[in-house]
């Protein structure tokens, strides 16, 4: 072991602390916001663990990952956590992403959920951020499936937890395909246990390698490969599948719109790369023809995810379309099956994880300063009333445009650059080009509607809390960093995704 | 083609019932059966578990006694454990899942009154269009886009 | 100078317009605006020309995106000239506009985005790499937005959204460029001569490709400059922005376009990669299309303002033309028109606004046909009009004589294309005189049957009345000192060719 042991634990101790969290909440006196101020300081404690992680496997000379076994059983018998770069990383980036998340959208979620209620929220919030981690961590499958199951419980609950009717039916028709989705996962797992005998991941990896080797069992392993890709993908709100998406992050509080779009779509977008890399392994998959697939509905997604929000008048319907869109991108990058590609779909899901969060704290602080309404017009002039939230929303809209300088402009340079080498480079270089196109087309709109003086409008005075200006503030140095500097972290990512397969 | 089915019967009769219940879930309109779907569906990775673990002529993996009265510890007397212990999780989280599910339905009925996902659909946009007319009469100027 | 006061220097150029124009959106700095606009233009044009004139031609890289890619200026010889020829109108623009836009509220949002447009365009001017000009090239698109859609009638906002999608498309078509030019070349910065790889090209025979992907950048980045096929948003847009900002977007932000052209021709590709090559060809006819059809359509076009949107269509596709030919005359014509454009296009416009808006009170002069007599009541304002009006026909000692003339003499060196351009430039000078003349004609001399007691002397206000004078006596004296903007091109860019 070449990391020291309080380095060794950390996978589990964040998990484990989210747990405890969850768990200590309800019995927390529930006044002056306490609950919340828990949770963030918990997931800010996990920001430095995770810190911590990443910097100890850089620096640890020779192995760049291990293997925790849970109360040190081995494999077959124990439960195993691993942790590398790949891992660290997304795991610091959702926690960067959930605490500013929470705390940026910390005046609307006070307007939006009552105070009794809001621990039950912060409860929920807890266990979303452990499943998340540990659907980052986890090297056995069926521990994955447990913690999605646990993910879609407290997903679809912080979308009810707003109270209205439409939020219900939005999180009613959400936990269906979800349990479709989840469904799907399940059996496709249990037949890839059927074939390999294990359950965890790399183990599996070894079996199959030689299943396909031997060209025994394809047609099954298509087959499951082809559910859990499916199942993942309807989790995921890959485009065909995504029907669900729009509702459900457009009719939630602000907050749960945020984790949605920026961290739950990707854990599970995550724990499909994992499948592919460390599963079935990339030469595997393109055997199986799963990565052709995978990229055209990436292209389809982009598309039609921009084309549909560009007829919203909602701005969060818009604004969840437009996730759609940039989930596209991500599998885009997956469907390339070279290390590079995936490591470009990480970089994505980064930016993604932290653009998207900032636009809907933008949001929500513009359409506060509109008297709640949500409909774009509505939020004519905002700019002059909350002016950190439109400098969010100019800034997440050039990061979706793919300005230079933006985060959206690195993932998109680095998507680009790795299909180059691919066959199907032209059609990548199609979609990445149109689709930017598209997405200035309702962004632009939207950022000069708030631009724009409405002198009918009587003239607002807003007090902009110190916590939502600090967040939004975070938020926009990250997207320019992101942007400027991103390419020491693509550097890791690519080492992480080797280190991964 | 045939032959293999039958061999695999538990299995292929998993794999239907996984069907009926998908279709369940995905066709029905009403939620009571949605949920009841889903849950035929999860029963059936059950059977198909089970049916995994099953080996002809095994003992359940609890410990037990020979003749003369010895523990018998080798692992060849009993069927494989790990996809009982499956099942077993898989119940826990289908129980709590549909737990939440109906929950959620019962708070869909009583703000609409019906359990029909599409009826449910529908009074919401008759009730939002309402919104909008008003909204709509009381912005009567030239509006931006 | 020293090094990093040259560097400070060049880099304030860019970003001091930028940072005082959003300054504006923030509390308020001076209780009158104008003061405060019309101090931070002074200043930073000083500081651009200072720059120009001064620092030194070294890249000066803001900050590194990648080991290849990072936003980089560089001051070299187009720079230096591009940025003098944009804060000299701008200093001018900037002074009629304080008259103009007290009718024209609100004053704070334009001149925020008018002053941040400034220094974007002499980013787009001074931009070291491929990188860093897309950049500029996308932020001037969406800082000139609101100066379209100023007035935010139906009108204005549908032409800002077609505007914003023909500048996307062709922002889309440079971006997809500047993928492969970062696979296929050896860095990004711009070289004199190209920077592409061409090792590389010709072992994987992918010279076809490449050429493809320049001609697609090109007519991406044409779409800035009104080049056929992504022209049609010029004359709906331009017209409809309040006439400061039509001066400047008719005369300056469509030259972008063309300095990123001129980027991508003669730093990316490289003059003796083209040369020849069908990409040449296709788009010296593209923009001898645009020339035919832009003064046609001007000629049709009974709107003043729109005729002279059209108008500029064909005058811009000139200096694409010239650019094109890859011959020295070309290029010295190119940089010609370029400066007299830039200057009669601003008067043109800056005349056409005074006399719709400022004339009579409510009895707004939209169509040429209206403007008999006009000169008796605004002889200074028709005076300029005429002397840009002689410019962009290209009448001699003008300075759109001399650039027609280089343009004239390069083409011929190229053949048949060239001859027949010539004919297509001899036929939209005849057509240029067709629509500009009579307007000047029947200003002066409305005829027998004109009523001179409804004359009403006009008080043009000083400020305007300086603008309009020093750009019409610089549309004529560009071509009076002709000789030395020859110069500079001989000594500085002639060399870019071979």
């Amino acid at each position: 072991m070449s990391v020291n042991i309080f380095a060794y634990n950390i996978p589990f101790i964040s998990i484990f602390l989210m747990m405890l969290a969850a768990i200590i909440t309800p019995i927390l006196p529930n006044r002056k916001r306490i609950p919340e101020k828990l949770s963030c300081a918990v997931v800010f404690v996990n920001v430095i663990l995770s810190a911590y992680l990443i910097y100890v496997l850089t620096n640890s000379g020779g192995s760049l990952t291990f293997n925790f076994a849970m109360g040190n059983f081995p494999a077959p018998w124990g439960n195993e956590l691993r942790a590398g770069p790949l891992e660290a990383i997304l795991s610091f980036a959702f926690c960067v992403s959930m605490l500013l998340s929470l705390m940026g959208n910390s005046d609307s979620t006070a307007e939006d959920i009552p105070e009794k209620r809001r621990v039950i929220f912060c409860v929920l919030v807890n266990l979303l951020t452990a499943s998340l981690l540990a659907l980052t961590y986890t090297n056995d499958i069926f521990t994955a499936y447990v913690f999605i199951e646990i993910n879609t419980i407290a997903a679809c609950a912080i979308v009810a937890v707003k109270e209205s009717p439409e939020s219900i039916r939005a999180a009613l028709r959400y936990m269906i395909m979800s349990s479709v989705g989840s469904g799907l996962l399940l059996i496709a797992i249990c037949l890839l246990y059927d074939l390999t005998g294990h359950l965890s991941m790399q183990n599996m990896n070894l079996v199959i390698k030689n299943l396909i080797a031997n060209r025994e069992y394809i047609m099954p392993l298509t087959v499951a490969l082809a559910l859990a890709t499916i199942g993942l993908a309807i989790k995921s709100a890959l485009y065909p599948f995504a029907s669900w998406l729009p509702d459900a992050h457009g009719n939630s509080t602000n907050v749960s719109s945020a984790i949605l779009s920026g961290l739950v779509l990707k854990g599970h977008i995550f724990l499909l790369i994992k499948i592919f890399v460390r599963v079935f392994g990339l030469e595997a998959i393109h055997d199986l023809r799963m990565d052709n697939i995978i990229f055209a509905l990436g292209i389809i997604a982009m598309i039609m995810g921009s084309v549909n929000a560009l007829s919203q008048v909602n701005v969060k319907r818009m604004i969840a379309w437009s996730s759609v869109a940039q989930v596209g991108y991500i599998f885009l990058g997956i469907g390339l099956n070279t290390n590079a590609g995936i490591a470009a779909a990480c970089l994505h899901i980064i930016v993604h994880a932290t653009v998207k969060p900032m636009l809907y704290a933008a949001v929500s602080g513009l359409s506060s300063a509109a008297g709640h309404s949500k409909s774009l017009h509505a939020l004519m002039g905002t700019f002059y009333v909350n002016r950190w939230a439109g400098l969010g929303l100019i800034a997440g809209a050039f990061s979706m445009m793919g300005i230079p300088a933006f985060a959206g402009f690195a993932s998109k340079l680095s998507l680009m650059l790795a299909s180059f080498d691919s066959p199907v480079m032209i059609f990548s270089l199609a979609a990445l080009v149109t689709s930017s196109v598209l997405n200035a087309l309702y962004y632009v709109p939207a950022v000069i509607v708030v631009l724009t003086h409405d002198k009918t409008k009587p003239k607002v005075h807003m007090n902009v809390s110190m916590i939502y200006k600090i967040s939004m503030g975070i938020f926009i140095a990250l997207t320019i960093y992101l942007g400027l500097f991103c390419v020491t972290l693509l550097r890791l990512l690519t080492r992480g995704v080797i280190v991964l397969g | 083609m045939f032959a293999k089915l039958v061999v695999n019967h538990y299995e292929a009769a998993a794999v239907i019932i996984f069907g009926i219940g998908l279709s369940n879930l995905l066709l029905q309109r009403n939620l009571i059966k949605k949920i009841i779907g889903l849950n035929i569906m999860n029963t059936s990775v059950y059977l198909f578990l089970a049916a995994k673990g099953y080996i002809s002529g095994r003992a359940a993996p609890l410990l037990i006694q020979d003749a003369a009265g010895n523990w018998i510890n080798d692992a060849s007397v009993y069927v494989n454990p790990v996809p009982s212990g499956l099942v077993l999780t898989g119940i826990v989280v289908s129980l709590s899942v549909t737990a939440f599910a109906l929950a959620l339905t019962l708070r869909l009925y009583e703000s609409y009154a019906t359990l029909n996902i599409d009826e449910a659909l529908l009074k919401m946009t008759r009730e939002q269009e309402a919104l909008e007319e008003n909204l709509l009469q009381e912005s009567d100027e030239d509006v931006l886009l | 100078m020293a090094s990093i006061a040259s560097n400070f220097l060049v880099l304030m150029s860019v970003l001091f317009p930028i940072i005082a124009g959003f300054a504006l959106f923030s509390r308020p700095i001076f209780e009158d605006r104008h003061v405060y606009v019309g101090f931070m233009t002074f200043i930073s044009a000083g500081i651009i020309f200072l720059a120009a004139f001064c620092a030194e031609s070294n890249l000066i890289v803001l900050c590194r995106v990648t080991q290849d890619l990072s936003i980089a200026f560089r001051m070299d010889a187009p720079a230096r000239a591009f940025s003098c020829l944009v804060a000299f109108v701008w200093v001018l623009v900037t002074l009629y506009s304080f008259e103009y836009l007290r009718r024209r509220p609100p004053v704070d949002r334009f001149y925020a985005f008018f002053l941040s447009t400034f220094g974007i365009l002499v980013g787009v001017a001074c931009a070291g790499n491929l990188l860093t000009l897309y950049l500029f090239y996308e932020l001037l698109t969406f800082m000139t937005l609101p100066l379209v859609m100023h007035s935010q009638q139906r009108e204005a906002i549908r032409a800002t959204v077609k505007y914003l999608l023909y500048s996307l498309i062709g922002a889309a078509l440079a971006l997809g460029g500047f993928f492969f030019f970062h696979v296929y070349g050896v860095s990004m910065e711009f070289t004199p001569g190209g920077f592409l790889d061409i090792a590389k090209i010709s072992s994987e025979n992918s010279r076809e490709m490449i050429l493809t992907v320049i001609f697609l950048t090109l007519l991406g980045f044409g779409a800035k400059a009104g080049l056929v096929p992504l022209h049609s948003w010029l004359p709906t847009a331009h017209p409809v922005a309040p006439t400061p900002a039509s001066a400047v977007l008719s005369g300056l932000i469509t030259k972008a376009g063309v300095i990123a052209m001129f980027r991508v021709v003669y730093y990316v590709a490289g003059a003796d990669f083209l040369r020849g090559t069908w990409v040449q060809t296709a788009l010296l006819y593209i923009a001898l299309l645009t020339i035919f059809t832009g003064s046609m359509m001007a000629f049709i076009e009974k709107h003043l303002k729109k005729r002279i949107a059209w108008s500029s269509v064909s005058q811009v596709s000139y200096v694409v033309f010239a650019m094109m030919l890859l011959t020295p005359d070309g290029i010295r014509g190119a940089v010609l028109q370029i400066a007299a454009h830039a200057v009669s296009k601003s008067c043109l416009f800056l005349s056409a606004g005074v006399v719709i808006y400022f004339a009579l009170m409510g009895a707004n002069y939209h169509y040429a046909d209206q403007l008999r007599g006009i000169g008796k009541e605004l002889p200074v304002t028709m005076t300029c009009f005429a002397l840009a009006s002689v410019s962009l026909i290209g009448l001699p000692i003008s300075g759109g004589f001399t650039a027609k003339w280089y343009m004239a003499s390069g083409a011929l060196e190229l053949g048949s294309v060239g001859i027949f351009g010539v004919v297509i430039l001899m036929i939209s000078a005849l057509l240029t005189a067709g629509y500009l003349l009579p307007i000047v004609t029947d200003a002066f001399f409305p005829g027998e049957d004109y009523d001179y007691t409804i004359v009403v002397p006009f008080h043009l206000p000083m400020n305007m009345r300086i603008a309009l004078l020093l750009l019409g006596a610089s549309a004529i004296l560009t071509g009076v000192f002709a000789g030395n903007i020859i110069d500079f091109v001989d000594a500085n860019m002639i060399p870019l060719l071979y």
